[in-house]
């Protein structure tokens, strides 16, 4: 058991998150609970559309009036400050009335048109299931990228560059283990709350939620190096770019990205066809991320899956001006 | 003769982390031979000495500003264009209270934009927290110090009861202190506490707190209503130093879901009086918690709820929050606060020493 100085708040928290995010998945009833708080605070919210559009509903503005505080200090000269009060509280009174009379009259209303709406939606579901567009696109259904192989992590611990160290994304937390091993402090960030509790249990540091937005929301020029894998492989070309201008964003002058993909071509059918146009191969890695600015190289890497690892760094800081990058 | 330094304040009030503020920079100022002038916007009954901003003459050695809404007295230093040594507290985004109240929000909106006329004229800023002093240095201010609110408390903050960990398996008392405002979240505290209670029957959720603006309270009480957690909530309203006290003594743990906090008084008091913290991360609320508490980045209600029921039930957890945040706690005592405070101003003044 460790000692309470040896607790890490950080990973308590990234720990909770995690579990949390899991319970969601797994149980709905929790899922339509937050749902259900949720819709509930929102009707009782009063609209903005009252402020947004300027005028609004006569009796909304009244309410808003009645219910002001005259000890918020507006500015109000002291004698006009009396007066204001006794108004607000005339008004307070005569229209607290009026708006309990409406809200009696809105509420049964509102009963009503619920009622309405439910029997409409009994009678849709009798006559035929309508479709759902909601559901899974074929790229959901492919299958997460699989955990590197030891020797993907291995290699890749031995590419990286200066820290701190950033694993988009962090998967089970073995690339972030072996560069941490190697005295390179490390940090990666992962979706799936399973893969984020395993990587908290082995001792990894490892964040939840949206890796892109990790690296969004992560301090620029805070990294020494940026390792993407697993996550990158299903993002369309047209979205890499961004994560690599992001990426470099993030990177110190000196730092480098570490690319850890699977060349799609060696993808097997069913994965070819579910996972059309997501991913590139680590040549077309090398070609992007030149174009960015970067000095780039393919690193061969013994392992059946991952053929070869991108290394790249800066060659230059990048000009600021965009048309610059511009083919 | 000795200097005289006037202090600039919308209204002295009672309870209000502020005007406590002021008060103890004039106790500090004061012990060392300087003259205060309190000046207000408005007089209250606990601000009876103070000077009314009408009949201020701007002739001190330093005037000092506290800012944290739109107000007459930055109005009058603007127009008068005074140098003032800004003590910025952060001012609340005017659209948390857009939808609420509309006047409140037009007075925060011109507290932001009295701020950035102040800029020009600040010839030091003081800042509660390096996230409020960040702002002050975006404006364009090089002289920013970070001092944090000076606050005193009454009772033994610094110490808590002796504790056997982990609360009983269905109950432990969830507290937040902070005015019932839109930006404080309560609500999202209830949202937490209807899940929280889910897993622990009999916990409490108290919210210690005046309300501003009173429609949020009257939304928050229908909210639980609407949840059926109402029976297990308390609304204290405005409460005294005392019973604020007795009422960290009493409770199990610190929920804050504020998505804006300059500094977050209620956090250091709750961690002095050896209370847990679950905190959201948002504006200065990591950088006051530190690592005494779990700071989370996500508060939807599954979240927080799993985060109170592991504080409560996790002794080893428990014990390590409470010594941490009565430890973390000590950088925020008075005798700490008012020396760096003093290193703040006292180049400013000249007190012939």
């Amino acid at each position: 058991m460790p000692s309470p100085d040896s607790i890490d708040t950080e990973r308590v928290s990234a720990t909770i998150e995690a579990e949390a995010e899991k319970q969601r998945r797994q149980d709905g009833m929790i899922a339509q609970l937050e749902l259900t708080i949720e819709q509930t605070w929102a009707d009782i919210t009063p609209s903005r559309a009252v402020v947004d559009g300027g005028e609004g509903h006569l009796l909304d503005q009244a309410a808003s009036l009645a219910a002001l505080d005259p000890q918020v200090p507006v500015g109000s000269r002291r004698g006009l400050r009396g007066v204001k009060w006794l108004i607000r509280k005339l008004t307070y009174w005569y229209i607290r009335f009026l708006t309990d009379q409406f809200n009696v009259f809105a509420g049964v209303l509102i009963r009503h048109l619920r009622s309405l709406e439910a029997r409409l939606g009994h009678l849709e579901a009798a006559v035929s299931q309508p479709v759902d567009h909601s559901g899974p696109t074929a790229s959901d259904c492919l299958d997460d990228p699989p955990e590197p192989s030891p020797t993907v992590v291995s290699r890749v611990a031995d590419l990286a560059g200066s820290g701190p160290c950033l694993v988009l994304s962090g998967g089970e937390g073995a690339i972030v283990q072996a560069i941490g091993d190697r005295g390179i402090r490390a940090r990666g960030a992962e979706q799936d709350p399973d893969r984020v509790l395993a990587g908290l249990r082995r001792g990894a540091d490892i964040r939840p939620g949206d890796a892109l937005a990790y690296l969004a929301d992560a301090d620029d020029e805070g990294f020494g190096t940026i390792v993407l894998t697993g996550l990158v492989e299903k993002l369309p070309p047209s979205a890499l770019q961004g994560v690599i201008d992001q990426a470099g964003r993030k990177l110190k002058g000196t730092g480098r990205i570490v690319v850890v993909v699977a060349d799609p071509a060696n993808r097997s059918r069913v994965d070819s066809e579910l996972g059309s146009g997501l991913g590139i191969s680590p040549t077309t890695w090398r070609h992007l991320l030149e174009r960015a600015g970067f000095d780039a190289r393919l690193e061969p890497c013994p392992d059946s899956r991952i053929a070869e690892i991108v290394v790249a760094h800066r060659t230059a800081i990048p000009s600021v001006d965009s048309s610059q990058s511009q083919p | 003769m000795s200097p005289v330094v006037d202090i600039l304040i919308p209204q002295l009030a009672t309870g209000d982390a502020t005007s406590n503020h002021t008060r103890l920079i004039q106790e500090l100022l004061e012990g060392r031979g300087i003259e205060v002038r309190i000046v207000v916007e408005r007089k209250t009954r606990s601000g009876s000495g103070a000077i009314s901003i009408d009949k201020w003459k701007a002739d001190g050695q330093v005037s000092i500003l506290q800012h944290s809404i739109g107000s007459e007295v930055a109005e009058k230093v603007i127009r008068r264009k005074i140098p003032i040594v800004l003590n910025y507290h952060n001012i609340t985004p005017s659209s948390f209270f857009d939808a609420w109240q509309p006047e409140l929000a037009k007075s925060v909106a011109r507290g932001r934009q009295q701020l950035g006329q102040l800029a020009a004229l600040t010839v030091r800023g003081i800042a509660d927290s390096e996230f409020n002093a960040q702002e002050l240095r975006d404006l364009g201010i090089n002289d920013v110090v970070v001092s944090p609110v000076l606050w005193q408390m009454s009772g033994s903050a610094f110490q808590a009861e002796q504790s056997t960990g982990a609360v009983s398996e269905d109950g432990g008392t969830v507290l937040f202190v902070g005015r019932l405002a839109p930006n404080k979240c309560q609500h999202d505290l209830i949202a937490a506490f209807t899940v929280l209670s889910r897993f622990r029957p009999q916990a409490r959720l108290v919210l210690v707190g005046d309300a501003s603006p009173p429609q949020y309270r009257q939304s928050l009480k229908r909210l639980a209503r609407q949840l059926d957690v109402h029976d297990q909530m308390v609304f204290t309203g405005k409460v005294s130093d005392k019973n604020l006290f007795e009422w960290y003594r009493k409770s199990d743990v610190f929920a804050c879901a504020s998505e804006h906090e300059g500094f977050g008084v209620p956090l250091v008091e709750a961690m002095a009086n050896g209370l847990p913290v679950v905190a959201y991360d948002a504006a200065a609320v990591a950088e006051t918690v530190g690592n005494s508490g779990i700071v989370l980045r996500d508060k939807r209600p599954l979240t927080m709820a799993m985060a109170l029921n592991r504080v409560l039930g996790d002794g080893q957890l428990n014990q390590c929050l409470r010594d941490r945040g009565i430890r973390s706690a000590q950088r925020f005592e008075n005798s700490v606060t008012r020396e760096q405070m003093w290193i703040a101003l006292k180049d400013l003044l000249d007190t012939g020493a």
